[in-house]
């Protein structure tokens, strides 16, 4: 087993290809899509305001506006994606507030938008025309400094990107059946599950290898606190095994490299998106999102989630490392049975 | 002889099952994983936010402050402890348990001017990451209790603030369509990103050829090499057809999107294939090897998207980034189809962008004639 693993390093770390895919793009899309998520907030179009919403909106921290000329123009700006979604204030008695709020879906950006203008209508409700009251006050509000703006967009991708480069690994199992190696070693007193797991944990030395060092990127460069090391590193582990499985079944079902390959980019894509890696569940159905959860890809997340988001405790994130366990051995049985029937099969 | 080539290579792809799977099963599950993600949009999930520590009167006049949607629903809890409880157990999507012994005056103003922040004096705002919308919704509900106290400590100038409290009223108006927004966006913007490669598989499959002798037997034939040369470019182009029509098929028949105008549809399709067709050729015709090409079409692939923007929600690039991806057919590609599909705007709209699309597969193909019939030439 030990022999299975050094030869399959050493053929992972002269791949060039696994080289950038596991670290040089992951790390340039973290860079990109969290500088375009973490950006200032898409603006709020504001049509007709009143000089002190706007105020309130143009001194307020995290919230962007964008004066429109006309209604026409802010429906126009909402349905090209300029602004996230506008408000129209509308004439209303003494210091009484009201307004039209226009959208194009209920996003999560477009509900945040909502909660920030309700809020400062509120206020302005709330202060009527003792605005120089609220002014003081809101000198003496301390505000703090909000969270990394890369905080989803690193997990996600080191996410995706384990599913990657790990399941792209495949291909070097289909080369190692095709040069003849599996078929010399079962013929060696080597126990299926060792050759198995011997591939297994070649790729898993990958994939770990490759998270901590995005990890390590990720705090460094990003500013992004992972949370309890010992939760991260369990949500590694038992994802980088799922991971591995799965490749070897990729691998033993492959008949070339290149499929293993296209597969295995499939694969990893379409368990992302189920996941929440390439946009937030909370954009989907609540069905839709239950469904995701058949992807270990999925509960990694919800447990980054909990971890940097809520900073949970180890306690707190058992349910999605037990979960993730499961899938860590119910694949790993998956892969040694698929690889004995296929590569010991006299068919 | 152009046709009878492109009919082989098709042939040839139909067996090859990398291809099967990078132009026509990838597409298929990835349209019906977009239109099941989005078909139905988020908007009528229902949210459900507990309140502790909040007197009756004060909640019905926080949640009339907030403004909320009809699908949220707010219940009364008896402590903070068990706020805590019903949202870690999933019974809740978010929380707010009022503390009113910590309040302070400057402190009521935190919820409203900084919802998200993770220390609020005098309100325990309990969030779950996993629900983006629970934890927005609680944060209103704080919002308005917090302006609900607010207005209570504000010295009134008026005697008449006093007696006839000002209101807050709301109205929500939809624009555009709705809930099938990011469907209608996503679908056309993953298959441009699968034409590109589509169009690297099929161009590895020449430096296949080449290094399986097969090529210097075509060319032995009495065929010229920009007979070759066109025939396996028409193959790769009607199989970026079928990949754009699969996943058009799939999300309009199946999940309801829209695409917009079909005739503009159809022109923006031959538009971005013959375009990305092009530079995935060009690109993977410097590849040496098939795996080096492989290797271009994913990274390449995948840059365009990013910097085109096919990934990412319509109109999250900042301004800048909006003129960078033009020089990208991903960029093009996406003015196009969303003025078809998110401004509703007919055919004649995408004139230019088809245009530029045209000039960039011609400019492009034209690269990869040249250093493609060098590969073949005998």
């Amino acid at each position: 087993m030990i022999a299975v693993i050094w030869v399959n390093l050493r053929r992972a770390m002269g791949d060039r290809r696994l080289l950038i895919i596991g670290t040089l793009v992951p790390v340039v899309i973290i860079l990109i899509t969290g500088l375009l998520e973490g950006s200032p907030k898409e603006p709020i179009g504001l049509y007709h305001p009143s000089a002190r919403l706007l105020h309130l909106a143009q001194t307020t921290d995290g919230i962007k506006v964008r004066i429109e000329s006309s209604k026409t123009d802010l429906t126009d700006d909402i349905l090209r994606g300029r602004v996230v979604a506008g408000i129209e204030q509308l004439p209303a008695p003494g210091n009484s507030v009201k307004a039209n709020f226009l959208v194009e879906s209920s996003t999560t950006d477009a509900v945040q938008a909502r909660t920030d203008a309700v809020a400062l209508m509120d206020l302005m409700a709330a202060e009527g025309s003792n605005t120089k009251f609220t002014d003081a006050t809101l000198r003496a509000t301390p505000v703090e400094a909000p969270l990394s703006p890369f905080w989803y967009v690193a997990p996600a991708n080191l996410v995706l990107f384990m599913g990657i480069a790990v399941l792209v690994l495949s291909a070097g199992m289909v080369e190692t059946r095709r040069l003849g190696v599996l078929q010399r070693l079962s013929a060696a007193p080597v126990r299926k599950r060792a050759i198995v797991f011997g591939q297994m944990a070649s790729m898993m030395v990958t994939a770990v290898t490759m998270a901590i060092g995005l990890i390590f990127v990720g705090y460094v460069l990003f500013r992004v606190h992972w949370g309890d090391p010992l939760s991260v590193f369990l949500v590694i582990l038992f994802l980088g095994i799922s991971v591995a499985a799965l490749a070897v079944i990729i691998g033993t079902w492959s008949r070339s490299q290149e499929q293993a390959i296209a597969t295995a980019v499939i694969v990893a894509i379409i368990a992302g998106m189920l996941g929440g890696c390439v946009y937030q569940l909370s954009a989907v159905s609540t069905t839709v999102k239950n469904v995701g959860h058949i992807v270990p890809q999925a509960w990694a997340m919800d447990a980054f989630v909990k971890l940097i988001s809520d900073h949970a405790s180890f306690g707190q994130t058992l349910p999605e490392i037990g979960a993730l366990a499961v899938f860590a051995v119910v694949l790993s049985v998956l892969a040694v049975w698929y690889y004995s029937r296929k590569v010991f099969s006299t068919t | 002889m152009i046709r009878v080539i492109a009919w082989n290579e098709l042939h040839r792809r139909l067996r090859d099952r990398s291809v099967l799977i990078g132009c026509l099963a990838a597409p298929l599950l990835m349209a019906a994983v977009l239109g099941l993600s989005f078909a139905g949009g988020a908007s009528a999930t229902p949210v459900h936010i507990g309140v502790s520590g909040a007197s009756p009167q004060m909640l019905t006049a926080a949640l009339d402050a907030s403004q909320l949607p009809k699908n949220v629903t707010v219940t009364t809890l008896p402590s903070q402890q068990s706020v805590k409880n019903a949202v870690a157990s999933g019974t809740l999507d978010g929380g707010v348990a009022v503390l009113p012994s910590q309040l302070r005056l400057h402190t009521l103003l935190i919820p409203i001017v900084d919802p998200g922040a993770t220390h609020t004096p005098g309100f325990d705002v309990v969030t779950k990451g996993t629900s983006p919308l629970g934890e927005e919704y609680a944060e209103s509900v704080a919002a308005g209790i917090s302006s609900v106290m607010y207005a209570s400590r504000v010295p009134h100038m008026e005697a008449t603030e006093a007696a006839d409290p000002a209101t807050v009223a709301v109205n929500s108006e939809e624009v555009g369509h709705g809930g099938k927004v990011n469907l209608n966006f996503f679908a056309p913007n993953i298959a441009v990103v699968f034409l590109f490669i589509g169009s690297g598989l099929g161009m590895r499959s020449l430096l296949m050829e080449r290094s399986a002798g097969t090529l210097a037997r075509i060319t032995a034939a009495p065929v010229r090499p920009t007979q070759i040369v066109l025939g396996k470019l028409l193959a790769i182009f009607l199989t970026g057809m079928a990949t754009i029509f699969v996943i058009w098929a799939v999300t309009t028949y199946g999940f309801g999107a829209d695409w917009g105008n079909l005739l503009g549809v159809l022109l923006m399709a031959i538009g971005a294939t013959a375009a990305m067709c092009g530079i995935g050729v060009f690109l993977t015709s410097l590849a040496k090897t098939e795996q080096q090409a492989f290797g271009i079409t994913l990274l390449v692939g995948l840059f365009l998207a990013l910097v085109g923007g096919n990934l990412l929600p319509s109109g999250s690039l900042p301004d800048a980034f909006q003129v960078i991806a033009l020089g990208t057919p991903n960029g093009w590609a996406l003015v196009g189809f969303g003025r078809l599909d998110q401004l509703g705007e007919p055919a004649s709209s995408i004139i230019g962008p088809f245009v530029i699309l045209l000039i960039i597969a011609v400019v492009a193909g034209g690269l990869a004639m040249t250093r493609v019939r060098r590969m073949v030439e005998p």
